[in-house]
């Protein structure tokens, strides 16, 4: 007869019934219960297997040479990994508790959705108005009105009605005034259980005030008609701020889809942020952008000076009467007013048509492709270390022109007006020199790309964007 | 044919193991000592076992060593 254990089948019983339960009875704890009672299955697979051992030795049966099979040392492995691991997740952090707790709510839980009743307070001498949200959206709209008005909607995730009518109960809407201060919060802090409070929040306010945002993960900020200043602190959202009277302070949005800003009379100011798109659309105030975006930036019509200074370019305009749009991979602007300044550590193509003041270019990978447009024209340095320069100039300019490649084949438009030398050793690079009249000193520069000095024709620059071929060095760029 | 008191405890070993192994995680979660600190426990008990398993004397004849590999022994 072969002897077989107990152990395996009633294992496999008792994982069984925990699943079942599980599924049946997902209130209760098991999870809780599995953490903290597991040791005490190992406890009842030993007694039973010395149990068994005995029994068969005083029926003086024969007995196996060791207790505890291979295979069996190995499942009791898993079993302390996973019963210590739940155990730590589940009761030794301190956020360990919400984890599991959050991921059993978001497994086995539903969404219940109540409506928040408004709550309408006279502001009295309250300047500002501060909203406290750390998960939801909030929408803001300034109103001719003297009183602060906030509704909206709440979702609460929980495993059954009467936990999520207790987590309601925990997080009122509060409106109240505090010295100058409007504050409207949400509470979500105050939630014991384990429910996830999602508020969408809607507040009115008086259009003179400014407005202060504190969230952690908020699907969306938005920001419409005030007229004081606007200050924004999220972990995590995607900001949109139109018709904005005072400044606007974006800080650590750590995670953003998109920050948007159209309409803003004082300066806007996004700092440590890190996220995809910036939209900015016609900006009265200074500009400053401190911090690493993934998608495009978008920039139209600002007033004053941008300064964008991220983990691999620098930029600094004095004025944007047209348009930056700006990637990973590329920097596209139409008239800008200078002195522009931009470096770029990372591989990018930059292309700026109609600029005056000073330009100062430095990239390590890349081509240049400028075109000034407006007579007279001004100083211009631009250098790229691997791509190729394009340079095309107004037909009627004056200018003093030094233009190089160390490596490339060089083509010029002037002929004889400016002075071309191609040097006739194996890798090519050359020269372009010389003056026409009584202008600004033109340095561009590639240690490996071709050189390209146009004469502008009017024609827009898509037109003529066709680059020289260059057999010799494209594949050379494209390496790096 | 019976089993000797030397089989026996082989026997037992890996069950005595299992249970102490289970009592210092009891240990952990409600007497606050950790693991970290009693592991050397199991080392002490297997040693013992270890000792026992000499220390009783071998009654077996070579005709009774008819014992089968169940239990999947290594």
């Amino acid at each position: 007869m072969k002897r077989r254990s107990l152990a395996g089948p009633l294992l496999l019983i008792l994982i069984g019934v925990w699943f079942l339960m599980s599924t049946l009875r997902p209130d209760l704890p098991l999870l809780d219960l599995a953490a903290r009672f597991w040791p005490f299955v190992l406890i009842g697979w030993g007694a039973l297997r010395l149990f068994e051992i005995l029994v068969w030795a005083v029926r003086g049966q024969p007995l196996p040479r060791s207790g505890l099979a291979g295979g069996e040392w190995t499942l009791v492995v898993f079993l302390c990994l996973i019963g210590s691991g739940l155990y730590y997740v589940n009761f030794d952090r301190p956020w360990g508790n919400w984890v599991v707790g959050a991921n059993r709510v978001e497994i086995f839980g539903h969404s219940f959705d109540f409506t928040i009743p408004e709550k309408k307070v006279d502001v009295g001498k309250a300047t500002r108005v501060l909203v406290e949200n750390l998960h939801g959206s909030v929408r803001i709209t300034g109103a001719d009105t003297a009183q602060v008005t906030a509704g909206g909607r709440k979702s609460i995730r929980a495993l059954q009605d009467k936990d999520a009518d207790e987590a309601d109960r925990q997080t009122p809407v509060d409106v109240a005034v505090n010295g100058d201060v409007m504050v409207v919060r949400t509470n979500q802090d105050r939630l014991t259980g384990q429910q996830r409070v999602t508020t969408d929040l809607e507040v009115t306010v008086p259009r003179g005030l400014s407005v202060e945002v504190r969230g952690r993960n908020n699907d969306s900020i938005e920001v419409t008609a005030i007229n004081g200043g606007v200050e924004i602190a999220a972990d995590e959202a995607s900001v949109r701020l139109d018709n904005i009277g005072g400044n606007v302070r974006l800080s650590d949005v750590r995670k953003s889809e998109l920050l948007r800003a159209a309409n803003i009379k004082g300066t806007v100011d996004i700092q440590g942020g890190k996220g995809r798109d910036i939209e900015l659309d016609t900006i009265g105030g200074e500009v400053t952008i401190d911090g690493s975006y993934s998608g495009d930036l978008e920039i139209k019509n600002l007033a004053k000076a941008l300064r964008i200074v991220g983990p691999n370019a620098e930029l600094r305009v004095e004025r944007t009467p047209g348009e930056i749009h700006m990637d990973l991979g590329k920097f596209e602007a139409t008239n800008l007013v200078g002195p522009i300044r931009l470096t770029s550590s990372r591989a990018r193509d930059v292309e700026i048509e109609k600029f005056t003041q000073s330009l100062e270019l430095s990239l390590d990978h890349g081509d240049i492709s400028l075109r000034p447009l407006a007579t007279p024209l001004s100083k211009i340095d631009a250098h790229t270390h691997n791509g190729q320069v394009e340079l095309t100039l107004p037909e009627k300019a004056a200018f003093d022109l030094k233009a190089a490649t160390s490596h490339g084949e060089v083509s010029n438009d002037y002929g004889d007006a400016l002075k071309a030398v191609s040097e006739e050793h194996h890798h090519g690079g050359g020269s372009i020199q010389g003056s026409i009249g009584q202008g600004p000193t033109i340095v561009v520069g590639t240690d490996r790309g071709s050189l390209t000095v146009r004469k502008d024709s009017g024609a827009p620059l898509a037109a003529h964007n066709e680059k020289p071929s260059d057999d010799h060095i494209q594949p050379e760029i494209e390496k790096h | 044919m019976r089993a000797s008191s030397g089989d026996l405890i082989r026997a037992a070993r890996g069950p005595i193991l299992l249970i102490v192994l289970g009592l210092l995680f009891v240990a952990e979660y409600w007497g606050q000592v950790p693991f970290y600190k009693t592991w050397p426990a199991l080392l002490i008990v297997y040693g013992l076992l270890l000792l026992l398993e000499h220390l009783v004397p071998d009654h077996r004849t070579p005709a009774s060593d008819s014992r089968t590999p169940a239990g999947g022994s290594l």
